[in-house]
């Protein structure tokens, strides 16, 4: 047998210091841990542990990083799933959040029978929904709201929600694939479809109760790059009352409609989530449904080019946008 | 120096983990281990790295090339001397000494219906593009890494005017502030699917442009309705040259598409997607013989002023990037750009 040096402490002989191997390596069967590593030449003799699609690991600490030969990608585990390592990531803007509701995350909705939908912009707006509307397992990133019938429901507030002007919705969705009826995305409860898809067809517009009726901001539900597979797709809709554009509407950052037109502003909050309301707070009792929300934030204002890539960033590296 | 030398080191129980408490370990081979090591040269199951904050990570005394895992951000960055950068560092730039104007589509260069330029003559304050009747902008390029995003014309009415930045007779601009062009690069990454490819046309009057300060008195670039790259001006010798590439790219596709124009080399040299596209041999020493013209993009110039007068062509598509660079490009400086911003569009 080789001989073997067997002590719990290995110091340098003046006591601190790098202790050096200055005429070979070292195997370890266990773990290394420094305080701080400089890697000489990373890309030369850095070779990370193998694995594949079906042999990596299933939840390792947050950080840890593979080479995954199925993909010949190396992956990196953000928390939630493995993403290339260069994958970039962000967060949603948090000025201005007015209402902050996300169906997979436990804080703003807990999972057992609940009927609240939290709201997580510190406002307090929490909405009413019936727990049949939530799909999955609460706090998983596949998790969403169905408000697609009756049974399901939508999401009620006992009022409207106070905004107007200068809007934007942030939403993780995918619309109802149906043109039996209107698809509702929030409601006035005194007036107004701030955000609709017109029943008979599939334009995407706004519905003004005022006297214009629907407004088409010439995107069209069937023509959005995530209609044929039904993926999940985040989906932006910018207000602003000088007109210029009054309705702009993005899916996964491309511009697929706008409105000019001062009758498509903005100019009260909405009550409902998901649907018409049909005059009450009983989220079973509701009409044109929109279809699956698994985020939606509202802010009272318009957020920047800059801040559309953000959303972009945050929900794909989050996970938001799994099938 | 005192050595110790031994086979293998072992925790005094026999298994379990021996402790460096006081001191690293520099290693002058390499390390093998089936659990997690940092070291020079590392085999090993995974590479775990340290977990910050927007809030917690250190702010200085860094190594630069340290990389950390952002928990706030979900991202991988690493320091680079000043800050910690996304490790998707996406390259929004132009590698030129002599540029006369660049514009980028990401998010951050437009405002409202303004697309700033990113770089411009040194003796304008800036070669902004007004955009006029509403081109729509788009924050994100489908399908590419999300750091560009760019400009949708309708081919009707829609169309840009280029700030201050002019060229021809008595101009302003160019190289030697004399509004001529003697050594330069035309680029664009574009999408369209106007008109019907045809690898035989000729130079045709459609679909322009994406840069224009005038075929018939400076220059024009842009794309034919058969789809194929195209280039027209009027030098020191003759007017307009009206030269076109090989490739069809009108197919709905992203492409970059490029033309080196060099007096010193007599010719007009094309490339598609960083590939030679045909080149068209030439004598001249400058462009820009013609009256002096101010620019359009997603329109033909007849401008003798800022937004002046137009051929009302217009173009019909999309334009992410967009620059006229004063200097002699090859072909690997061609590919080279191609070949740094192509993954912005997905490529």
């Amino acid at each position: 047998m080789a001989s073997r040096l067997q002590v719990n402490n290995i110091i340098k002989e003046s006591g601190s210091g790098d202790v050096a191997f200055a005429y070979g390596g070292a195997i370890f069967n266990g773990n290394l841990t420094v305080q701080n590593a400089t890697f000489d030449n990373i890309s030369s003799v850095l070779s990370l542990g193998q694995y594949t699609n079906a042999t990596r690991p299933a939840n390792p600490t947050q950080g840890t990083i593979i080479y995954n030969v199925s993909v010949g990608q190396v992956q990196i585990w953000n928390g939630d799933r493995w993403v290339l390592l260069d994958t970039k990531g962000g967060t949603l803007p948090e000025v201005g959040q007015v209402v902050h509701l996300d169906a997979t995350k436990t804080s703003s909705y807990s999972g057992g029978a609940s009927t609240i939908w939290t709201d997580l912009s510190g406002n307090g707006n929490n909405f009413s929904i019936d727990a049949n509307a939530h799909q999955g397992t609460a706090g998983s990133k596949l998790a969403y709201m169905a408000f697609i019938n009756d049974t399901n429901g939508c999401a009620k507030n006992s009022g409207d929600i106070s905004l107007d002007n200068e809007v934007t919705y942030v939403v993780v969705t995918r619309i109802l694939n149906s043109t039996s009826t209107w698809r509702t995305l929030t409601r006035s409860y005194s007036a107004d479809h701030h955000v609709i898809v017109q029943s008979g067809a599939w334009n995407i517009g706004m519905y003004d109760n005022n006297g214009s009726g629907f407004i088409d901001s010439g995107a069209n539900q069937n023509g959005l790059s995530n209609y044929i597979s039904n993926s999940w797709a985040t989906m932006i809709w910018r207000f602003s009352n000088t007109d210029n554009p009054t309705y702009e509407m993005f899916v996964n950052g491309e511009k697929v409609g706008e409105i000019r037109n001062s009758n498509a502003r903005y100019n009260r909050g909405f009550g409902s989530i998901g649907a018409y309301h049909d005059g009450n707070t009983n989220p079973n009792s509701s009409s044109q449904y929109w279809g699956d929300i698994r985020l939606f934030v509202a802010y009272n204002r318009r957020i920047t080019n800059d801040e559309i890539v953000q959303c972009q960033y945050a929900t794909e590296s989050q996970g938001y946008l799994q099938n | 120096m005192s050595t110790l030398k031994a086979d293998e080191i072992a925790n005094q129980a026999g298994s379990g983990d021996v402790n460096f408490p006081n001191g690293g370990a520099t290693f002058g081979g390499n390390v093998t281990t089936t659990g997690t090591l940092n070291a020079n040269a590392i085999t090993a199951n995974s590479i775990t790295l340290g977990s910050y904050t927007d809030l917690t990570r250190p702010t200085s005394g860094n190594v630069i090339g340290t990389i950390i895992w952002n928990t706030t951000q979900t991202e991988v960055q690493v320091w680079d001397g000043t800050q910690w950068a996304p490790l998707n560092n996406p390259y929004t730039d132009v590698d030129a000494t002599s540029v006369e104007v660049f514009w980028d589509g990401a998010a951050d260069q437009v405002d409202g219906n303004v697309w700033k330029s990113k770089r411009s003559h040194p003796n304008v304050s800036n070669a902004n593009c007004t955009m006029v009747n509403n081109p729509s902008y788009s924050p994100v390029v489908p399908g590419g890494d999300g750091s560009i995003g760019y400009w949708s014309f309708n081919g009707s009415n829609q169309y840009g005017w280029i700030n201050d930045l002019n060229y021809g007779s008595s101009g302003s601009h160019g190289p030697q502030n004399n509004g001529r062009l003697y050594e330069f690069v035309c680029i664009c990454w574009f999408r369209t699917s106007y008109g019907s490819a045809n690898s035989g046309g000729s130079y045709d009057f459609d679909n322009w442009s994406w840069f224009d300060w005038d075929r018939s008195e400076a220059i024009g670039w842009n794309i034919g309705a058969h789809g194929k790259l195209q280039f027209a001006g009027d030098s020191n010798v003759t007017c307009c040259y009206d030269v076109t590439g090989n490739t069809t790219l009108n197919d709905g596709q992203w492409h970059f598409g490029a033309v080196v124009v060099s007096a010193s080399n007599g010719y007009i040299k094309f490339y598609a997607d960083g590939q030679p596209d045909g080149t068209r041999n030439n004598s001249f020493s400058y462009f820009g013989q013609g009256s002096r013209r101010w620019g359009f993009i997603g329109d033909g110039s007849e401008a003798s002023s800022n937004n002046g007068g137009r051929n009302g062509i217009y173009y019909d598509g999309d334009i992410a990037q967009l620059g006229l660079i004063s200097e002699f490009w090859d072909d690997a400086k061609v590919l080279d750009h191609y070949t740094r911003t192509k993954s912005r569009f997905g490529i």
